[in-house]
């Protein structure tokens, strides 16, 4: 899929078909960790891929935010000791989430590209799924995203103008 | 809804991506858990809402009660009403973020149909004058 195409047409999908996601189907999703930009090149961030419909189901018990039944749960988490040792106070406290946010797009797109509905969930208890995924504490969960083949069509979107949220030269200023 | 609750429907088995189906092999279990899946939902819901924004617990409301309704539904025997709610709440939810006014106007139509579903049970009960 064209990159620009694939931007344009990726939408967060909530609903699932059934079908599980092959391996070499979660091998390429989650290989784009490798190739996403970090500060710092800190390399701070892990992935837990869930699939074991149990756990996804433990899982979403204490994410009111996961929607649907997905066939993959991808945990997107920071080692915050490590954030802070290679990227400092601005790596523990802002980078860290900057690198989490660009790795989710990539996610996403990456995703969307292999014909899979995805969706981040921010809505979930941290400590919860944590617990059930046995993570240590110095590792914080910062977004799921729920994978799995698309079962809907995406829901309506309203975003403001152009005009309203891009400038020129100077803030507020349109193109001339 | 059903007068009788309680009576399991047909054993339909456990599905794909963990959910169990309600009367699958398991007897009762199963309903069990959609209860503690709702169960852990709405404290889990409750502990994160004030820290997000505030529409969001409507909408949390919202997906309970369709998961309510879901688990009734599975259980009544005669559950045609109640489906037809359920899917009009879920098309409502759906709205919530994106389009507020459109999720209340749903919240009125699946109430309002509620509401019209007792009026019309009322008159059922009622002996004629
Ligand atoms: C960091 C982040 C957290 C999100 N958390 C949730 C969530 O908890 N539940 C959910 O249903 N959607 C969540 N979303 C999805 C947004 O609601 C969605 O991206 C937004 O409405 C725009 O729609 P689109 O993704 O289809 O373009 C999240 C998105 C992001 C980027």
């Amino acid at each position: 899929m064209d990159l620009f195409e694939a931007i344009k047409t990726r939408r967060s999908i909530r609903a699932y078909r059934p079908d599980p996601l092959a391996p070499h189907t979660i091998e390429q999703l989650v290989r784009v960790l490798q190739n996403s930009p970090m500060a710092s090149n800190a390399q701070e961030l892990r992935l837990i891929v869930v699939q074991q419909p149990a756990r996804i189901r433990a899982v979403r018990r204490f994410a009111p935010g996961l929607s649907g039944h997905p066939a993959a749960v991808l945990v997107l988490a920071a080692d915050t000791e490590l954030a802070k040792a290679r990227g400092g106070k601005d790596g523990r406290d802002v980078a860290l989430y900057l690198n989490a946010g660009v790795t989710l797009a990539y996610l996403l797109l990456a995703a969307h590209g292999l014909g899979l509905g995805a969706c981040p969930v921010r809505s979930f208890h941290a400590a919860a799924i944590r617990t059930i995924l046995d993570m240590p504490v110095s590792v914080e969960p910062v977004v799921l995203i729920s994978v799995g083949y698309p079962a809907e069509a995406p829901r309506a979107k309203a975003v403001p103008s152009m005009d309203e949220v891009v400038f020129y030269e100077r803030y507020a200023q349109s193109r001339a | 809804m059903s007068d009788t609750p309680n009576r399991a429907p047909k054993s339909q088995g456990p599905m794909p991506n963990g959910r169990h189906r309600l009367g699958g092999p398991e007897g009762r279990q199963p309903f069990e858990d959609d209860l503690y899946d709702l169960f852990c939902f709405l404290v889990t819901a409750a502990r994160q809402l004030p820290r997000e924004p505030d529409h969001y617990g409507p909408m949390r409301l919202a997906e309970a009660a369709c998961r309510v309704a879901s688990v009734a539904a599975a259980w009544a025997s005669d559950a045609g009403d109640l489906r037809q709610v359920v899917d009009e709440l879920m098309t409502a939810r759906r709205q919530a973020l994106n389009d507020p006014d459109a999720f209340l106007a749903g919240l009125d139509r699946v109430i309002l149909r509620c509401a019209d579903l007792e009026r019309k049970r009322l008159a059922e009960g009622e002996t004629p004058a």
